[in-house]
């Protein structure tokens, strides 16, 4: 009795604290970014002696979406058909346990070493150069396992009786998959896609080496260097106290996009499911 | 007969679920397979269509042929074109009425929407459902009750004009007036299709099957016009099924 209670009590305080820690991160950043956030500051490129203690960080916010968007695409569309050969293809248990493995294995290799690899494959020996491609593609091998544990799920939780149904009316897998699984699995797809997006639009370290710059215009190529919002707020933060204001600005917009993102795919997801 | 069985034998694995069944499914009649729970029925069914097939570690034995054509033949998918299945659990897809209607006649290249539109009003009114679904085509089959669900399973099985639909418990799910619904529903489709239909409720098996097979631990026991099995039954485990020592 004495132990359900304190399980109860452990339960609830955790809960409090992870809430706590939650609420005040926002709120920190939130109330220190606030006084920099102005349209000038979204839609100006940086300036200032001390680069971009003035100014603003539009390169950064589109060079992010571009790295995201890019490695959405190069990582997300593998990911899926990797769960789909999973759930759908894969008939031996050992090549089921072995891709598994490589899975876990692709997602704990640490970010730095995957821009160290995307620096020394892509840049120098394919000679892609440091560019949105190279940087969207050191992330989009750090999102496919994420994504891919999602999108297996989503699948492997699909009746199997559904599934049957469209073979039983004499359907192909192919089109069963196209017609019956994907489109019904599009709530988890689309919010593990998103959620996947918001872990890389975060990612400082695979930038770094392959991609990000400390200033660019706003990129019209893939083949071209950009800002993003993680690595120029290390820059910002590693100028000292001058750029400290335009850091917490930066940061108020890296957490306000991830926030939206966050609720749009549980808002996607819950609305779906509804239909 | 519609389909014959010879020596069909099932092992999920290492361990046997039917044992060198042999019989036949005879045309435009109802055959109903009977027998306790884990006796091999649902295996039986899904062994007909091939099913089976798509699950891990099973090796089926043994020959099944449609009109005298060995099933082996046939590719999967046109194997389950020929022969349909309706399972248990009312399974639609989580889309509208209307998208599960036309599933499957697009699969087979029917494109034109007007006789899409006529195909869903068809089948639905055979299957006595477009009455209760005709004003709500869009609504979300998943929001039908279990009776109409089930009902527009069926429905949608006969899209793709099959020859022989398979039926495992269909009612099992289902009250009594659904059930009732659907125990009608198979007997006003007799006339142009082969149904085989998997039950525990022998009451129901004596109401709409024109043949009965019992299975009993993998094995045929018995088989014969329903008056036969269940009026004189011959073998001594078939009359203690049906006096309910064991089910």
């Amino acid at each position: 009795m004495i132990r359900s209670r304190l399980v109860k009590i452990w339960a609830y305080a955790s809960f409090i604290l992870i809430a706590a820690i939650v609420v005040f991160l926002f709120a920190f950043v939130f109330i220190k970014g606030a006084g920099t956030i102005s349209w000038t500051f979204l839609t100006d490129i940086p300036r200032g002696a001390v680069l971009g203690s003035e100014g603003g960080i539009l390169p950064a916010i589109a060079g992010s979406f571009l790295f995201t968007a890019t490695a959405a695409v190069l990582g997300g569309i593998p990911a899926i058909t990797s769960a789909l050969y999973m759930v759908f293809f894969c008939k031996s248990k050992n090549m089921g346990v072995l891709f598994k493995s490589l899975i876990q294995c692709i997602a704990g290799i640490p970010s730095i070493v995957l821009g160290l690899f995307a620096y020394s494959f892509l840049v120098k020996d394919l000679g892609l150069g440091r560019c949105v491609l190279s940087g969207g593609t050191a992330l989009a091998v750090m999102i496919l396992p994420f994504i891919e544990v999602r999108a297996e799920k989503a699948f492997s939780e699909m009746k199997e009786q559904v599934i049957h149904s469209s073979y039983a009316l004499g359907c192909s897998k192919t089109y069963t998959i196209f017609k019956l699984v994907l489109p019904s699995c599009r709530g988890e797809l689309v919010s593990a896609i998103i959620l996947g997006c918001c872990y890389a639009m975060g990612a400082t370290a695979p930038l770094i080496f392959t991609g990000g710059v400390a200033f660019s215009a706003v990129p019209d190529s893939l083949a071209k260097p950009a800002m993003a919002l993680p690595l120029h707020l290390y820059l910002l933060i590693a100028q000292g106290t001058t750029s400290l204001p335009t850091a917490y600005g930066t940061a108020f917009v890296m957490m306000a996009i991830l926030l939206i993102s966050n609720m749009a795919a549980t808002l996607y997801a819950a609305r779906v499911r509804k239909k | 007969m519609k389909l014959e069985v010879k020596d069909l034998s099932v092992f999920y694995g290492e361990k046997q679920a039917l044992e060198n069944i042999t019989t036949g499914i005879p045309e435009h009649m109802i055959t109903a397979v009977v027998g306790p729970s884990g006796c091999g029925k649902s295996t039986f069914l899904r062994g007909l269509n091939g099913l089976l097939r798509e699950e891990k570690g099973v090796t089926l034995k043994g020959e099944i042929l449609l009109d005298g054509e060995n099933c082996s033949s046939l590719s999967p998918d046109d194997l389950r074109h020929k022969i349909g299945l309706v399972f248990q659990t009312p399974a639609p897809f989580p889309f509208s009425i209307k998208k599960n209607m036309i599933y499957g006649a697009k699969y087979y290249g029917l494109r034109n929407q007007k006789a899409l539109d006529r195909m869903v009003e068809e089948k639905l009114t055979q299957a006595g459902l477009f009455d209760e679904v005709k004003d709500d085509l869009n609504k979300n089959a998943l929001k039908l009750s279990g009776g109409q669900q089930q009902r527009l399973c069926i429905a949608r099985a006969l899209t793709v004009d099959p020859e022989v639909l398979l039926l495992d418990e269909p009612c099992s799910a289902l009250d009594v007036k659904s059930s009732a619904a659907i125990e009608s529903l198979l007997l006003s489709l007799k006339s142009s299709l082969t149904m085989v239909v998997v039950t525990h409720n022998l009451a129901q098996a004596r109401r709409i099957a024109d043949k009965v097979i019992f299975l009993y631990n993998g094995k045929l026991i018995e088989e014969g016009t329903a008056d036969q099995v269940f009026d004189s039954p011959k073998d001594p485990i078939t009359k203690d099924f049906l006096a309910g020592v064991f089910g």
